[in-house]
C-alpha cells in the first residue's frame, strides 16, 4: 500500500502548479448564505431505537470500553 | 395480463400509463420484478438485500388508493424503485457495501426515501456498490461483484454498478444512485443506461452515507430520460435538514424532456469541451459520441467548441479534496454507537482507542483504508495549505472554467467514460488507472454544476457507450432537453431503444 499511496501523492502534487496565490479557495460549491432555522422542538428518535444497534449499552446508556490505558 | 419479460422491459412512465389505465396493479408490477430479480440474481448480483415482502406491502397500499387518492400522486407512484445501499432505509439493513456496517438496521428514512414512500413507490431492495462509494467498479464492495449484464465477465463501473446493473437487466425500472466523482454517471454508462448527477444541493444528502460532502449527490439511474426527470422532480427540492439544499423547488426537468422529445434543438448552443475527448479515449467511444454530435447539429443545435484549460487540474484536486472529507466522514465508525465493533486480543490493553484501531482494521476494505491515510495526510499540518488549500484554489479555476464555457454553451457535452466496461481484475492493483475513468464525470462534481449521462450507442467491442451533457448550476432542465432529444433520435437511427441489443437468457422462461 505504501507505494501506491506514493505513486497517487505524486499524481495529485500537480495541483500547486495551478494554485496561485491570487486564486480564492472554494468550499461549497453552490454558497448559499447561511441562516438559523427556527427554534421549534421537535421529538427526538426513542432512547430504544437509539440503542437498538449499539454494540453494548447497560441502564439506556452506550458502554464505552474504558478510555485510559491504566487502571 | 401482459406477460413478465414485456413487463418489465417497459418505461417507468409506460408501467404507470398501465396503472392508470388499470390494466396492471402496482402488485403485478413487484412481482413481475421480483420474479425476474429471483431469475438474473445468481448472474447478476446487482442486490446486497431484496426487500420483497414490504415491497409487495407498499404494492398493495397503492393498488388499496381510491382514484382521486391516486390522482393526487406523482406520475410514477405505484411503480417500483431499487436503491443503492448507500442511502438509509428505515428497517431494511443498509450496509454501504462495508462489513463495518453489516447487520446495521437503520431506525430512520433519508429524505429521498421518504418521499419515495410518499409518492408509493414502493422499494425493492438495497443495490451493490463500492465500499462507502469508493471505486469506479463495484469490485471494492465487501460482499460480492456485481455483473455488468452487457457481459458478466465485466464490470458494471462504479461506485453504483448495483443500481445501473439492476435497471439494465430489468430488475428494476428505476433506481437511486449517489455520485461523487461520477458514481451514477459512469455505470450508466457503462451499462447502456441514463444516470443524472443532479445540481448539488438540488437533491437533499439527508440520509445519503457521507462519503465527501461538499461533492456528493443523489440522484436517478433509469432506461429512459423521461424517466429520470420525472425521479428527480419527485425526489427533488429543499429540505430544512440538510444545510447545503438549494431552498427551491425542483426545476421543471420533466416538461424540458418532453419538449426534446420534438427533436428540434433550433437556437440551442452545445459545447464540445476540448479537454474530455480525443487522448485517452477509445476509439470506438470517440466514434460514437462524434456521430451522436452530428445528430444534435442535424436537430438544428450549433455545436462549438470551448476550452476548460484547468480541468487537467480537476482529478488531482479531486483526489485531495474527496480523501479529506472521506477521512473525516469516516471517523465516525468508531464502534460505540452502531456498527462493528472488535475489542482487542487479551494481551493488548482493552481500551477505546484499541478498539476502534482493531474496529477499523476489520471493518474497512483496502480502497476505504488507503483514502482515510490520504485524506488524513493531506489535512495534517504541514501539507494543508500546499495540498487542501491548492486542491480548494483548483476548484475555483473549474468554477471559472466553466463560467466562461456557459457564456459560449448553453450546455457541454463530452463522452462519459474514456472506455467501455473493462474485467474484473484489470485495474484493481493500478489505483490510478482506476482513478481515471472518472476523468470527464469529476469536475461537474467539483463545480457543483448537473449532468447525465445517456446511452450512445455500442463500441466496437460490442459494449455501450455514455454521452454526457452537462448543464449550468441550478438549471438541470437545459441537459434534459437536447438529452431527451438526442435519445429520439438515436433510437430512430437504431430502430429500438440499446437495450433491444442486449441478451438476457435471464428473462428465459419467465413467463408461465
Amino acid at each position: 500500500m505504501q507505494s501506491e499511496l506514493n505513486v497517487i501523492a505524486d499524481a495529485i502534487d500537480s495541483v500547486q502548479e495551478a494554485a496561485t496565490a491570487d486564486v480564492e479557495p472554494t468550499a461549497n460549491p453552490v454558497p448559499l448564505e447561511t441562516y438559523l432555522r427556527p427554534d421549534v422542538p421537535v421529538t427526538p428518535l426513542p432512547q430504544s431505537e437509539v440503542l437498538a444497534a449499539a454494540p453494548a449499552t447497560a441502564d439506556g446508556m452506550f458502554v464505552a470500553p474504558q478510555i485510559l490505558g491504566e487502571e | 395480463m401482459t406477460d413478465t419479460t414485456e413487463l418489465v422491459k417497459l418505461s417507468a412512465v409506460q408501467m404507470a400509463e398501465k396503472l392508470r389505465a388499470k390494466e396492471i396493479t402496482s402488485r403485478d408490477l413487484v412481482s413481475a420484478q421480483l420474479d425476474v430479480i429471483d431469475a438474473a440474481e445468481p448472474s447478476i448480483k446487482a442486490f446486497l438485500t431484496v426487500s420483497g415482502e414490504a415491497a409487495l406491502e407498499q404494492a398493495d397500499a397503492f393498488d388499496n388508493l381510491s382514484d382521486s387518492e391516486k390522482a393526487e400522486l406523482p406520475e410514477l407512484a405505484g411503480v417500483p424503485i431499487a436503491i443503492k445501499d448507500m442511502i438509509v432505509t428505515k428497517g431494511i439493513q443498509t450496509t454501504a457495501a462495508s462489513r463495518i456496517l453489516e447487520g446495521w438496521i437503520p431506525p430512520y428514512d433519508a429524505t429521498v426515501i421518504e418521499k419515495l414512500k410518499a409518492a408509493h413507490m414502493p422499494l425493492l431492495g438495497k443495490t451493490n456498490l463500492d465500499e462507502f462509494a469508493q471505486g469506479s467498479s463495484t469490485e471494492h464492495s465487501a460482499y460480492q461483484n456485481t455483473s455488468n449484464p452487457w457481459d458478466v465477465e465485466r464490470v458494471p463501473g462504479g461506485s453504483g454498478g448495483g443500481s445501473a446493473a439492476a435497471v439494465s437487466s430489468f430488475e428494476a425500472p428505476l433506481a437511486l444512485g449517489t455520485d461523487t466523482g461520477g458514481s451514477i454517471r459512469q455505470p450508466g454508462a457503462l451499462t447502456g443506461t441514463v444516470g443524472v448527477k443532479p445540481t448539488y444541493g438540488g437533491v437533499s444528502r439527508f440520509g445519503a452515507i457521507a462519503m465527501a460532502s461538499s461533492l456528493d449527490q443523489i440522484g436517478p439511474v433509469t432506461r429512459t430520460v423521461l424517466d429520470s426527470a420525472l425521479l428527480q422532480e419527485i425526489i427533488g427540492g429543499h429540505d430544512k435538514r440538510d444545510s447545503t439544499s438549494i431552498p427551491e423547488g425542483p426545476r421543471p426537468m420533466v416538461a424540458a424532456a418532453r419538449e426534446g422529445q420534438r427533436r428540434d434543438l433550433k437556437g440551442l448552443k452545445v459545447g464540445l469541451v476540448k479537454e474530455l475527448n480525443g487522448e485517452g479515449f477509445q476509439p470506438g467511444v470517440e466514434a460514437r459520441f462524434h456521430e451522436a454530435v452530428d445528430m444534435l447539429t442535424a436537430m438544428g443545435a450549433e455545436v462549438v467548441e470551448v476550452s476548460c484549460p484547468n480541468f487537467k487540474y480537476s482529478l488531482g484536486a479531486y483526489y485531495i479534496i474527496m480523501p479529506s472529507e472521506v477521512s473525516s466522514n469516516l471517523a465516525r465508525y468508531d464502534g460505540m454507537r452502531y456498527g462493528l465493533r472488535v475489542m482487542p486480543p487479551e494481551d493488548v490493553a482493552q481500551t477505546a482507542a484499541n478498539m476502534m484501531a482493531y474496529t477499523r482494521e476489520a471493518g474497512f476494505g483496502d480502497e476505504v483504508k488507503r483514502r482515510i491515510i490520504l485524506g488524513t495526510y493531506a489535512l495534517s499540518a504541514g501539507y494543508y495549505d500546499a495540498w487542501y488549500g491548492s486542491a480548494q484554489k483548483v476548484r475555483t479555476l473549474i468554477i471559472n472554467d466553466f463560467k466562461k464555457a456557459f457564456e459560449q454553451a448553453d450546455v457541454l457535452v463530452s463522452p462519459t467514460s474514456p472506455t467501455t466496461a473493462f474485467k474484473f481484475g484489470e485495474k484493481m492493483d493500478d489505483p490510478l488507472a482506476m482513478y481515471m475513468n472518472d476523468i470527464a464525470t469529476i469536475p461537474a462534481n467539483l463545480a457543483g454544476v448537473p449532468a447525465m449521462s445517456i446511452p450512445a450507442g455500442l463500441s466496437d467491442d460490442g459494449l455501450p457507450v455514455g454521452f454526457q451533457f452537462i448543464a449550468p448550476q441550478q438549471r438541470d432542465e437545459v441537459m434534459y432537453k437536447p438529452a431527451a432529444a438526442l435519445e429520439a433520435a438515436l433510437e430512430e437511427s437504431w430502430g429500438a431503444p440499446i437495450w433491444s441489443s442486449l441478451k438476457t437468457p435471464w428473462l428465459d422462461g419467465l413467463n408461465k
